[in-house]
């Protein structure tokens, strides 16, 4: 019974109750017919597309930065990549690949941008953050309508100039990453095994990068910064890294999304973005000061796991899509818990 | 400190009070006024032409027989006046002139034949 | 230490402190002509939008008063509001007392969640703003959830055009068609063709006098305190804790006030949205009129409302005339609403930040 106790003191009890809801989900999924193998298959794709998005916020965490509710600013990196590649024509992973290459300097200069202002503002990041994130978004939104982009599958048909809301990947790299290697078994269940292996190398990259001498060094700055300007290293230009490694990824993680949900969405699609995966990361046992990889794989699974089975259960339930409300809540709510324990544990 | 909690407690009450008044007074209710021959409690009232009917400071609304329109009031009294006219809609026949209170269980459906008749009895009972 | 030395650095200050109004100031001056609008058009529309908004704008003063930043936690005023609306439309209250009813049964409510969003914002000392932020959208998904799933299951609705068609569930727009502007037209005045909300300005203008009177108040002052150094508050024998749930309190329940009287002006509410829309329009107001997460006037209420509604009204007309595209300006506009909380936020971190190098400059000069 303590030991229970002890791990449920240790992983926190929204954790616990989040857990057991996604684990009841499952149990009682096969008595309302609604079928466990298509419940997991969706489950593993989402998990797969929105990973590296989660581990976007590790880099910031870790600095000191706190929640990155900037992430629009990667997103939007990623928008320009994936929107480029189109218009270029390229398909098939090489068509990523060119996604991906135009994000990651756009990402830089960004990142860099941002970095230099959060350094400014030392304290407050959070909600300048979000604010920036946001008027970034509705800046691009001016920007969609007058880039002069051509491609035919892109552009408004009747104005013939403008970004469409929606935008479709098809016959250029639709799942170009998620089908490598990827298997069905049966009619139901599809694993997305380029996306995983993509996914576990963003994770090690994550991983070796936070053992180098960078990475410590900005762990020491988001831990102590104090001592870390004793030690003589650069803090202002740590946390500058960590911001830019932070939109880079989540420039590459929107064109992983991208690229399995078939779609890219413009102007106010990634408004919210950065939400979900905060709440992510913070299921997975992060706080606003300390974030690990075990945190973003556990995080994103437990998430996304709920998002793909309230619909469905709940739904054969109730007969009503709570889906949406509940994602708000649970959303939210965890972000609120991790705010409002940080203080806590500090005094 | 007990009075301190009978003051709130008075407090209290009297927005409870005030609740209610203004749950009262505000309430509003849509009239419906009825120009058609109608059998009340035995009695027939058979509806005889054009009316004009006022209601409390509002625009008439003028009926034709079997005709009937709504008019929206806020609060339980209320005056009404009913002018009968003639065929040229010129010249008043007939006029009615009564003050009332709405009664929100027994409907706001009324018959201006039966008003017309007298009959004390005007509501037309909801099926 | 001569003043004339400190000039350039004075102006500087200066600029810094006031960038904000500057920057929309001289936006406005720009857009007005190129939008074509008609004087009498503007000043209308200014007397509108002041009647309409700055009773919500008011309701943020308190808490940047106690050191609270701003309150996106009003919000949960707003929610409060609207549910009093949709119960007494549901029960055909109309009118003046329609309104003076829904204020009346949401105030309980207010109280209730401003109190909650204090003994939460206690928890997350120094980083209100965010929380608070957070909490808005949390209690978003509890109101979705009360108002789309509970009202006409658990909460009775009898009037079925409130309804969804499925029996429960209020629907998106809420037509308050019975108490439509029965505060604005309660006294009419009309002065050159301009119609003056003038009982709605009464109202406010008793409502500032408020905010006058609690400075004054024990209240008011240990507000102050508190905001100022809670440590030292602390030690001087206020309560902290209730001093910042009250705070927070007042201005939940003052928000509540200005969800009523601003719905009762547009007449039509959007079930799911008009709150959120509320409290980031009020904060960008307030902070274009110049305040800031620290400071916050009286004045500063009525120039923010004006400015960001002067910019609201001429921008989609001077996008139009400008570059030909409507939707620009209207991207343009919300670019401007969320940029403009994003600069003034930046502002006032950078603000203290270059203070406090001030002060160790003047205190270096002084030895």
């Amino acid at each position: 019974m303590n030991r229970i106790l002890n791990f449920i003191e240790k992983a926190g009890w929204p954790r616990v109750i989040i857990g057991i809801f996604l684990l009841s989900l499952f149990i009682v999924a096969p008595f309302v017919r609604v079928r466990i193998d298509t419940s997991i298959s969706d489950t593993l794709v989402r998990f797969g597309m929105n990973g590296v998005m989660v581990l976007a916020l590790v880099p910031m965490i870790q600095a000191g930065c706190g929640l990155n509710f900037g992430l629009p600013l990667g997103i939007i990196a990623g928008l320009i990549g994936a929107v480029t590649s189109i218009e270029l024509g390229v398909t098939g992973l090489l068509g990523i690949l060119i996604a991906i290459s135009i994000a990651i300097p756009v990402a830089i200069v960004v990142g860099f941008v941002y970095g230099v202002l959060l350094n400014k503002v030392k304290g407050g990041e959070m909600m300048i953050a979000t604010y920036v994130g946001f008027s970034s978004v509705a800046f691009m939104c001016i920007m969609w309508l007058m880039l002069p982009y051509k491609s035919p599958n892109m552009v408004w048909g009747y104005a013939g100039a403008g970004l469409r809301t929606t935008i479709s990947v098809e016959g250029y790299w639709e799942k170009a990453i998620s089908n490598v290697g990827s298997f069905q078994i049966g009619n139901y269940f599809y694993c997305p095994t380029g996306m995983f292996i993509f996914f576990a190398v963003m994770c090690l990259f994550m991983w070796f990068f936070m053992r180098t001498k960078t990475g410590t060094a900005m762990t020491t700055v988001g831990s102590n910064p104090e001592y870390a300007r004793s030690a003589g290293v650069d803090v202002d230009r740590m946390r500058i890294v960590s911001v830019i490694l932070s939109t880079v990824l989540g420039a590459i993680g929107i064109i992983m999304y991208e690229q399995s949900f078939g779609f890219i969405q413009l102007y106010m699609g990634p408004f919210y973005m950065a939400f979900p995966a905060v709440a992510a990361i913070l299921i997975g046992g992060a706080s606003v000061h300390k974030a690990s990889i075990l945190n973003v794989v556990i995080g994103t699974f437990l998430f996304q796991g709920i998002l793909t089975m309230t619909p469905s259960v709940i739904n054969s339930l109730i007969e009503t899509d709570m889906s949406e409300v509940i994602r708000i809540i649970v959303s939210n709510g965890m972000i609120l818990y991790a705010l409002t324990r940080v203080v806590k544990v500090k005094s | 400190m007990k009075k301190q909690i009978a003051v709130n407690l008075g407090l209290v009450f009297l927005f409870i009070l005030l609740s209610i008044f203004l749950y009262i007074s505000g309430r509003g209710y849509d009239l419906i006024f009825d120009n058609q021959t109608v059998v009340l409690n035995g009695v027939t009232y058979e509806a005889k032409g054009i009316v004009r009917v006022y209601v409390d400071e509002q625009e008439p609304l003028q009926l034709w027989i079997d005709d009937r329109d709504i008019s929206s009031v806020i609060g339980k009294k209320h005056q009404i006046r009913i002018e009968l006219l003639d065929e040229n809609e010129e010249e008043v026949i007939n006029v009615m002139e009564k003050s009332f209170k709405i009664d929100a269980k027994k409907g706001t459906l009324f018959s201006v034949p039966a008003l017309l008749g007298g009959s004390s009895d005007w509501v037309i009972p909801k099926k | 230490m001569s003043k004339d030395i400190f000039t350039k650095d004075n102006l500087q200050h200066f600029l810094i402190s006031n960038a904000v109004p500057i920057i929309f100031i001289v936006l406005s001056v720009l857009a007005i002509p190129v939008s074509r609008f008609s004087g009498q058009y503007l000043v209308q529309e200014m007397l509108i939008r002041l009647s309409r908004d700055s009773f919500l704008v008011l309701s943020l003063l308190i808490p940047v008063m106690a050191g609270m930043g701003l309150n996106f936690g009003m919000v949960l005023g707003a929610m409060a509001g609207e549910i009093g609306l949709i119960l007494i439309t549901d029960w055909n209250i109309v009118g003046i007392q329609g309104m003076f009813l829904a204020m009346i049964i949401s105030t309980p409510l207010a109280i209730l969640l401003g109190w909650m969003c204090g003994a939460i914002l206690n928890r997350a000392k120094g980083r209100e703003m965010v929380t608070s932020f957070i909490l808005g959208f949390f209690m978003n998904g509890v109101y979705q959830l009360v108002v789309l799933y509970g009202f006409g299951k658990i909460v009775p609705i009898r009037n079925p055009q409130l309804l969804l068609s499925r029996g429960f569930g209020i629907r998106n727009v809420t037509n308050l068609e019975g108490i439509r502007k029965c505060l604005d037209n309660l006294i009419p005045l009309n002065i050159g063709g301009v119609s003056v909300p003038i009982a709605t300005f009464i109202v406010i203008g008793l409502f500032c006098l408020f905010v006058v009177w609690f400075k004054k108040t024990k209240l008011g002052q240990d507000m102050r305190a508190v905001g100022q150094d809670m440590d030292v508050a602390r030690s001087a024998g206020i309560e902290v804790e209730r001093t910042r749930i009250i705070s927070i309190v007042i201005s939940t329940v003052l928000a509540c006030y200005g969800q009523i009287i601003f719905l009762q002006n547009i007449g039509t509410m959007n079930t799911y949205n008009s709150h959120e829309q509320a409290g980031m329009f009020a904060i960008a107001a307030l902070l274009v009129g110049g305040a800031s997460v620290a400071k916050a006037t009286i004045p500063n209420v009525f120039l923010g409302v004006i400015l960001f509604h002067l910019m609201f009204v001429v921008s989609p007309m001077a996008g139009k005339y400008l570059i030909g595209q409507a939707q620009l300006g209207e991207y343009f506009r919300v670019f401007v609403s969320y940029g403009i909380i994003a600069i003034a936020l930046a502002l006032h971190a950078w603000k203290r930040y270059k203070d406090k190098e001030r002060a160790r400059r003047s205190l270096r000069g002084n030895a």
